[in-house]
């Protein structure tokens, strides 16, 4: 047990790497604290304009999405830089610190403390200027839908499929393995839900003369306009995204990816 | 303390090793040599976990190397052709990693870095290659660990520093310890290592204690005819 994970060990390990890395967590958290910034200058501008309409609330949680999404894909490709640099990989390799030290470190960074340090730099700054917004407009609607926040599986595929996704890009596709993996990603998406999605329609529905397929996220309930002669067909189609299917998504996906990355650790040669 | 017994490797289908067997012990410092391309440095990979043979069966320290457990990567320490350092001193180097080895002892790394003639304050980025490969050479001896490999440890050294070199490590020499050096240039070994092992065609052909020679032949072997000679035997 003591070679898989030990306390004292892995404290040595997150000293190291955070003296190591400081300069790089700091600069992201600048990065974040940017785009949280513009975010609150374009909110502001909106409600000061003349197209500002008393009845939209202000927006202030999406760019909290926006934040820790790309925070938590960067900070896992970031984590395993290592993997992407054959001397690099050797020293990582060779030092005493099991394989699952290694993913935990990068897990728990890339997922938990980026989230919470988005999220702690959001609320911050949001509780700095929003008295602002109140001292000018008192009637301000701010839209707290948290239930989007809480209920939204699509929130964890986010981020624990994209970290997952992009640590066995970081451990697999050498350098330039961020880039390589979003390609990946955007190219599988293009194939799956473009021309996957229309063909299998097409040949669901041979004599459809006219096919007008949804947006291409699996998690989003697919409705389906098939205008042919016989009239114009419209349905929800039913997606593992619905129901207890979900938990493959939430659950199962992120999990086998994570699975698949540490064997990947584990297994690696140089 | 390294015991391979019928091992099996390529990278491609092509076989690298073909039933090489090995037996290393405590105690003495091992020279391996070997043409351009003939798995030295594979093979030191091979002890320390870095790759996995095909088959065979391999043991190193008591331990299957493949599984790269912490309890054996701290009993070892790998001096690589290319070291990466991160982007520190090597006072604050010796904070961060020797941490991680049970007996490294700071002071005496800090002697080798003045024996070399190393800057410990100095950024890495600013240090020549060579000197960053002293601070590895003396990390690893500091490191007291029972296992050193070398791969190529006096490439980038200039001649002083390989006297010092030959110095340091039969200064660190002890009876609990062994140190492989893969070397090319056999004649820095000169004086150093008391066994030979040649590595020719996938196969250890030739494993001898040059002291044992040495007594047989009333004089200090010369490795690079000894090197030729067995190679051309074979």
């Amino acid at each position: 047990m003591k070679d898989t994970f030990n306390l004292r060990r892995f404290g040595l390990y997150v000293r190291k790497e955070f003296s190591e890395n400081w300069k790089a967590y700091a600069l992201s958290l600048v990065g974040v604290s940017a785009i949280l910034g513009y975010n609150i200058y374009q909110e502001w501008n909106y409600v000061h304009s003349n197209l500002y309409n008393k009845k939209y609330p202000l927006e202030i949680y999406s760019y909290l999405l926006i934040t820790m999404g790309p925070m938590t894909w960067i900070a896992s490709s970031y984590l395993l830089k290592s993997f992407s640099n054959r001397q690099q990989t050797f020293a990582t390799l060779t030092l005493p610190v099991s394989s699952f030290e290694l993913f935990l470190y990068t897990w728990v960074i890339a997922v938990p403390f980026a989230t919470v340090s988005c999220y702690t730099l959001w609320k911050i700054a949001w509780s700095i200027f929003l008295p602002y917004f109140l001292n000018d407009i008192p009637d301000l609607l701010i839209g707290n839908d948290s239930n989007y926040w809480t209920g939204n599986p699509y929130i964890s595929v986010f981020l624990l499929g994209g970290s997952a996704v992009f640590m066995w890009g970081a451990v697999t596709l050498g350098r330039l393995n961020f880039l390589k993996t979003l390609a990946i990603l955007i190219a599988v998406g293009l194939l799956l839900f473009e021309w996957g999605a229309n063909h299998l329609l097409e040949a669901i529905f041979p004599n459809a003369y006219h096919i007008r397929p949804p947006a291409p996220a699996p998690w989003i309930p697919q409705k389906i306009t098939i205008e042919s002669s016989k009239g114009v067909f419209s349905n929800d189609i039913h997606s593992t995204f619905e129901g207890v299917y979900q938990f493959w998504w939430v659950f199962c996906v992120p999990l086998l990816l994570y699975t698949i990355t540490f064997l990947k650790i584990k297994e690696k040669e140089v | 303390m390294i015991q391979f017994d019928s091992i099996q490797f390529g990278y491609t289908s092509q076989k690298l090793f073909g039933d090489l067997t090995l037996h290393v012990e405590a105690g003495h410092i091992y020279g391996l040599l070997g043409e351009n391309g003939a798995g030295k440095t594979t093979l030191l990979k091979m002890i320390a976990g870095l790759v996995f043979p095909k088959s065979g069966h391999c043991s190193v320290l008591n331990y299957e190397p493949r599984h790269r457990k912490p309890s054996f990567m701290s009993q070892l320490y790998f001096v690589a052709d290319e070291p990466y350092l991160p982007h520190t001193t090597a006072v604050r180097y010796a904070d961060t990693y020797g941490v991680f080895y049970p007996n490294f002892d700071k002071s005496l790394y800090l002697d080798y870095l003045k024996e070399f003639q190393v800057p410990a304050e100095q950024v890495f980025s600013k240090l020549s290659f060579g000197q960053r490969k002293k601070v590895v050479i003396s990390f690893a001896l500091a490191t007291k660990v029972p296992l050193v490999l070398m791969d190529e440890p006096t490439n980038g050294l200039d001649i002083p520093s390989k006297s010092t070199f030959r110095k340091l490590v039969a200064g660190a020499m002890t009876d609990e310890r062994c140190i492989v050096i893969s070397t090319h240039q056999v004649r820095d070994l000169d004086s150093l290592i008391d066994w030979v092992i040649l590595l020719h065609n996938g196969k250890i052909i030739y494993q001898e204690d040059l002291n044992v020679l040495a007594e047989k032949a009333t004089a200090q072997p010369n490795l690079e005819m000894l090197f030729q000679e067995v190679i051309q035997n074979h």
